[in-house]
């Protein structure tokens, strides 16, 4: 049996057990709350691996990896970030977006503010950050499905495209929490596998392989230095930064801590997030460096030059190497959670774009909070199959050009727009509508200025120098919000203050 | 409280609401108390996240001497200070969740009580 028949084989046993959980999932789809908050049920470990499952995603598994494998080091700033972003989380905002909003990040901006003004602002910079952040993946799982099943990218696009609308149509946040909790499991399985397997090599000795890459001849020091991804130290504070403060901002993320019943279980979500992420994060270096010293650069690099395949290729050679049972069986594993990981997270930000559109859109601002709950439910199927559709004729558009910008276009925006935001609308009594619409849109120009005049797209042309704009763009957030509340007066604002306080603090009449 | 609160729906939540006094709540002693008693801990958190990766980031970029110091072994000072993150932060939290659930949980609760309306009204 090939590789491929062998990967597929795999890839389509663990679909077939997400669709049954799927069917088991969706019957309990009955109101909009079962739909955009899994009926607030979820508890908080699993919620906290469901969050982690999020950003543990194809990045985290295959990117960090190739990225080390190729540069050294460097990349290792992901893992470090993205895991104590969770404690920014966990002390700044997981409690008071359970206490105080009610399905999306809108609500909790909104609050205080005239609703029909800054909602469907707040509702198009959500839609923008999701799908531009949905887009690069999906024609990612088309890259990988060519390069791991045979199959075109048109087919690997569409398969993850239709499962996508799938889930989310069907089952809403609590098929998406259980894809993304199954996920998680696969993947640290997957993870401590790995690397179990590759410190054998080194005689389960982490200092071992420290040690063969140092003393490598075709590696060597490079590896282990700081300087062989990120030579810019401004890339790095402002990369580290972003990541660091950004992730509290991504609306998915935040959509998440609604599924759970009080502020406690928000609370030790926010922490299981923290031990899982941790659990995982702490491998990828390992990956990395032990595909380097294993395997080596140049031949990574000559199957796939974005690194994406080092760690199936790492797999294949613990396991025993090409051509045999064991290889060929754990690269088909390996692979098959990787491509569940990118299901799971496009999953996770349909749910986030569509609850956008038919909750803060349609529900609150078209219908001005004036629909039946049959017909609120319908709204939001059907809005997951009608931005899930769009979303696959976008990828199938951009398959062959390089959409890896879009990623940090999708992280800008949310970073400078959404976390002035969130933050100043919890803690901070004067700020006014003027201000956060003023944050909002000059944040979102800045966001995408920053992005499309910076190295991602104009390459050596560039009028802005940082691939990673957060570390200028974010202040420029806080800045213009700050100003535009400090001009203006907004007396319900401030005296909704008072209530707002209360309610994200102590979880006094909460949803 | 118990472990799972009672779900009410939307309509009743929001008419809740708007029978409780926010203002007196507000101002209220234990209020201003667990206000208090948790940015006491946040803002201090904060700062140490910040500069435990502000002095990082500046070792990798600033002071290669330093970052390339074998400490453990071949792993070098940058290395081991990076995996120090995981316990330091990982353990910060679950101080920060004991500290809040046995300092502010039992007052909090008690504000709950004292003004979430009884339903029958």
């Amino acid at each position: 049996m090939g590789a491929h028949t062998l990967s597929i084989t795999v890839f389509v046993i663990l679909i077939a057990v997400t669709l049954i959980i799927t069917w088991w999932t969706a019957k309990r789809v009955k109101s909009s709350r079962d739909f955009y908050a899994a009926g607030r049920a979820i508890r908080g470990w699993q919620n906290g691996l469901a969050i982690a499952g999020e950003f543990m995603a194809a990045a985290a598994f295959l990117g960090i990896s190739g990225l080390i494998a190729f540069y050294g080091i460097d990349a290792q700033i992901y893992s470090l970030t993205w895991f104590a972003s969770f404690f920014v989380v966990l002390i700044l905002t997981a409690e008071m977006i359970r206490n105080t909003g009610k399905y999306t990040f809108a609500d909790i901006v909104s609050y205080r503010l005239a609703d029909l003004k800054v909602r469907p602002l707040l509702a198009v910079c959500v839609l923008v950050v999701s799908i531009t952040y949905l887009i690069p993946q999906m024609v990612a799982a088309g890259s990988l499905s060519k390069m791991l099943f045979g199959l075109s990218n048109v087919w690997g696009i569409l398969i993850v495209g239709f499962l996508m609308i799938f889930y989310i149509a069907f089952g809403g946040m609590v098929t998406a929490t259980w894809i993304q909790s199954i996920k998680a499991v696969l993947l640290l399985v997957g993870g401590y596998m790995l690397a179990f397997m590759t410190l054998s090599h080194f005689n389960f000795s982490p200092g071992e392989l420290i040690s063969a890459v140092k003393n490598s001849p075709t590696l060597g020091d490079g590896w282990l230095n700081p300087g062989g991804w990120l030579s810019n130290p401004a890339e790095r504070f402002s990369l580290g930064f972003s990541c660091l403060f950004g992730t509290a901002a991504m609306p998915h993320v935040i959509m998440r801590f609604y599924t759970v019943p009080t502020k406690k279980h928000a609370q030790s979500s926010a922490m299981w997030t923290m031990t899982f992420m941790a659990m995982f994060h702490i491998l990828t270096w390992i990956f990395g460096l032990g595909a380097a010293a294993l395997i080596g650069p140049e031949i990574i690099a000559a199957a796939d030059k974005g690194g994406n395949i080092a760690t199936p290729m790492l797999a294949q050679f613990v396991a025993g190497g090409a051509g045999t049972i064991g290889g060929d069986l754990f690269m088909a594993f390996i692979v098959s959670v990787a491509m569940i990981v990118i299901i799971a997270a496009v999953s996770g930000l349909c749910i986030a774009a569509s609850s956008t559109f038919s909750y803060d859109f349609w529900f609150k601002v078209v219908k001005k909070g004036q629909q039946s709950p049959e017909s609120q439910l319908r709204t939001a199927r059907l809005a997951a199959v009608v931005i899930g559709g769009i979303s696959i004729l976008l990828a199938l558009g951009l398959k062959d050009s390089n959409v890896a910008y879009l990623s940090g276009l999708a992280f800008a925006i949310a970073a400078t727009v959404n976390l002035p935001a969130i933050l100043y609308a919890l803690y901070w009594r004067k700020l006014t509508t003027q201000g956060a619409l003023i944050g909002i849109i000059g944040g979102v120009i800045v966001g995408v200025l920053s992005v499309v005049l910076g190295p991602a797209v104009m390459k050596e042309a560039a009028i802005f120098p940082l691939k990673n704009p957060g570390i200028i763009t974010i202040p420029i957030g806080f800045a213009l919000t700050y100003i535009g509340s400090v001009l203006t007066r907004d007396k319900t604002a401030n005296d909704k203050y008072t209530e707002l306080s209360v309610r994200s603090f102590t979880g006094l009449g909460s949803e | 409280m118990s472990d799972v609160m009672m779900e009410h729906n939307t309509d009743a939540a929001d008419e809740a609401r708007k029978k409780i006094n926010w203002q007196e709540a507000y101002d209220s002693p234990e209020f201003q108390k667990i206000k208090k008693k948790r940015l006491v801990f946040i803002i201090p958190a904060v700062i140490l996240v910040f500069f435990l990766f502000f002095i990082l980031f500046w070792v990798q970029s600033f002071n290669p001497a330093l970052a390339t110091k074998a400490v453990a072994g071949d792993a070098n000072f940058a290395f081991v200070y990076s995996m120090l993150i995981f316990p330091i932060v990982w353990i910060s939290g679950m101080l920060y969740i004991l500290y809040v659930r046995k300092t502010i949980y039992p007052i909090e609760d008690k504000i709950q009580e004292k003004y979430t309306i009884a339903k029958e009204e």
